[in-house]
């Protein structure tokens, strides 16, 4: 069975529940979403399978092995996050040919010819680095690693717009060449949703959802228009949640729209509105 | 195999190799001076006193300033690798057995220069103080003798060969303590949660502390060493098997030891 | 081309339309290879796996067929076949839409032909 599996997987810190009971599979060789409000869990489920923290309670299993403190299991991962874990005072190039003693199916040309794409020095330390361009060269080394599974935490922090277009190319491109699995943890989820094949939503250390994201968006559309008239229509209806803006309504109502009256408009409903309303209060 | 990567990864011989050479020779030209300062101060007691008191010897420095340099030089650089290969081992996913053997022979190298930095120092106030007691100062060796020399494990033989074996003391000392505090405060530092090896340590610290202080008052040295030596067997073992066990919650550490 | 990720349509039949338009107008022609589901995927920023539904969608209605190891290409006949599907659309697409709005507009038939023949 390929992939990362959870099984009831808990992480208290003190009396603090940082994730609750999640289960769920990462099948091999997709791109998924991983979103969450902040301080949702997020982070700490990465953490988790990347070995980085240890869980409560709860297993992960990495290609039906368990994998916490297992070599082989962790060879397979690799993450890329905010924190700054390789030695600072290395120089970029240097930096690709450490990670490539532990990771050695790296693949170092295409690691500097994504560094020239990204015009990013490749003789210049970590240090000295702007947070834009540590980002860049993070996710330089995530996407040349070779890994089998890939997280990125919050990968375009600092990236100014440009750099975010090439970066969502240079990832389908590699997807593509690759076809390694990509978990793409952001808070972005608009600039991102046409990209990911699946969603996991997080909310308070608990899962919403875990489903293919054309389905969560085809599941629920939006009506729009005069809000008595809107909320005659959804009456009966399982409504997710609603935007009011002066006497104009938007609810978004799970399932297929039928016998919509004169009046009302029916649209798609955004995986980020969709998000919101799923983890408002 | 990924202890040797880690260990590859964070030092660089060249560097290393560079900070114990400059480290030598600041220590070298201190404990040269420290000699010299210290014949000096010793005819002054010759001349001036008759009876030679404790605090007459006591001023007669120990431990150079060159050793603390050492000390605290060789502390910081431990530091700074063990923040280093352990962020490392983060980052590209090695489990903690690696980390930790890894970190316990990074210990050991650090250790290890310190005391052969240390060595220089307590050889040279031991040839200093083998001289009093032959060519020069001949025949005032009572005067010393009767004085308690109670600073450290120092031999009242004032020998080359006891110099060599108090620096082995030393360094199985310093090995032990080293070990023992640098995988703490690594650990600490890099925000390593349920590592049981932290319970393990501050047991061993608290341990060294009061061992160190029983020394320092009783001069009784054959029992403190042992006790110590037997201490630092137990922590090794315990470490070792903590390592094995790849054990990670502190209820199991207490058991180990 | 440019993906509308606000419309209704789901990507992977965006994509199908506009290799459909692409084919009928003639600029991509019969017998021609079509850019791969990468190169499509990465100027649209869109999954591959969708991208590669989409052309499969038209795999399956016979536009487009694949070649091993060479890609994939518009097949003989794919503008006909188009075009008579895009025919029997039109009156649901087009028609009965234009007659929505020109009700709502008040606009009567004799108006509507009347417009026609303006155009």
């Amino acid at each position: 069975m390929r992939g990362i599996e959870l099984k009831n997987l808990t992480k208290y810190y003190k009396d603090t529940k940082a994730l609750e009971d999640v289960s769920l599979t990462i099948e091999y060789g997709k791109i998924y979403g991983l979103l969450g409000r902040n301080g949702a869990g997020k982070s700490t489920m990465v953490n988790l399978i990347s070995n980085r923290i240890f869980p409560t309670s709860g297993e992960i299993y990495v290609d039906g092995e368990m994998s916490i403190e297992n070599d082989t299991a962790l060879r397979k991962i690799f993450t890329m996050s905010e924190h700054n874990l390789l030695p600072v005072d290395k120089k970029f190039k240097d930096a690709v040919k450490l990670v490539k003693m532990f990771y050695p199916e790296l693949d170092e040309d295409y690691a500097f010819a994504l560094a020239d794409k990204f015009e990013l020095d490749v003789k210049k330390k970590l240090m000295g680095l702007s947070t834009g361009y540590s980002s860049i060269a993070k996710l330089i080394i995530a996407l040349a690693s070779g890994a089998d599974y890939i997280f990125f935490d919050e990968p375009v922090l600092g990236l100014d717009a440009n750099h975010r277009d090439l970066f969502y190319k240079e990832l389908i491109e590699r997807y593509a060449q690759t076809g390694s699995t990509y978990i793409i943890s952001t808070h972005l989820i608009d600039e991102c949703a046409s990209l990911i094949e699946k969603a996991i939503i997080i909310d308070k250390g608990k899962l919403i959802v875990s489903k293919d994201t054309e389905r969560i968006m085809s599941d629920s559309y939006t009506v729009t228009g005069a809000a008595e008239l809107v909320d005659k229509y959804t009456a009966g209806k399982t409504v997710i949640g609603s935007d009011t803006v002066g006497g104009i309504k938007s609810a978004y109502v799970k399932g297929k729209p039928e016998n919509v009256p004169q009046g009302l408009e029916i649209s798609k409903a955004s995986l980020q509105s969709l998000f919101i309303q799923m983890t408002n209060d | 195999m990924y202890t040797k990567k880690l260990l590859r990864a964070t030092l660089n011989i060249k560097e290393i190799l560079v900070m114990a050479l400059m480290l030598a020779a600041i220590i070298a030209v201190f404990t040269f001076i420290e000699f010299q300062g210290a014949r000096g101060d010793i005819d002054d007691i010759i001349e001036k006193n008759s009876i030679v008191t404790q605090e007459d010897l006591d001023k007669i420095s120990v431990l150079s300033p060159a050793a603390v340099i050492a000390v605290f030089s060789s502390l910081a650089f431990g530091m700074a690798f063990l923040t280093q290969m352990t962020n490392l081992s983060l980052q590209v996913n090695v489990t903690r057995k690696h980390l930790y053997r890894a970190m316990l022979i990074l210990q050991s190298i650090c250790a290890s220069i310190i005391t052969l930095t240390v060595i220089p120092t307590m050889l040279g106030t031991n040839l200093l103080f083998s001289k009093f007691c032959t060519g020069d100062y001949a025949g005032l060796e009572s005067k010393f003798r009767d004085a308690a020399f109670n600073t450290w494990v120092f031999s009242k033989d004032m020998t080359i060969s006891s110099g060599i074996a108090e620096g082995i003391l030393v360094m199985l000392l310093a090995v032990f303590v080293f070990t023992v505090i640098g995988t703490l405060l690594g650990m600490v530092l890099t925000r390593l949660r349920g590592a049981a090896l932290a319970a393990v340590c501050i047991t061993g610290f608290a341990i060294a502390v009061g061992l160190l202080i029983m020394l320092i008052f009783l001069h009784t040295r054959i029992i403190s060493i042992s006790v110590l030596a037997g201490v630092l067997i137990i922590m090794l073992i315990a470490q070792h098997r903590l390592i094995k066990t790849q054990s990670l919650d502190a209820r199991t550490a207490v058991k180990v030891v | 081309m440019q993906i509308n990720f606000e419309s209704e349509k789901p990507i992977f039949i965006q994509l199908a339309d506009w290799l459909s338009d692409s084919i009928i107008s003639g600029a991509i022609k019969e017998g021609e290879q079509i850019p791969s589901t990468t190169e499509m995927s990465v100027q649209l920023k869109i999954n591959p796996a969708t991208a590669l539904k989409g052309v499969n969608m038209l795999v399956d209605k016979g536009i487009i067929y694949k070649k091993r190891g060479l890609g994939m290409f518009v097949s003989d006949g794919a503008v006909e076949k188009l075009r008579k599907e895009r025919q029997a659309e039109f009156f649901g697409e087009y028609i009965k839409k234009m007659l929505d709005e020109a009700a709502k507009l008040g606009l009567s038939k004799k108006d509507i032909i009347e417009l026609i023949e303006r155009g």
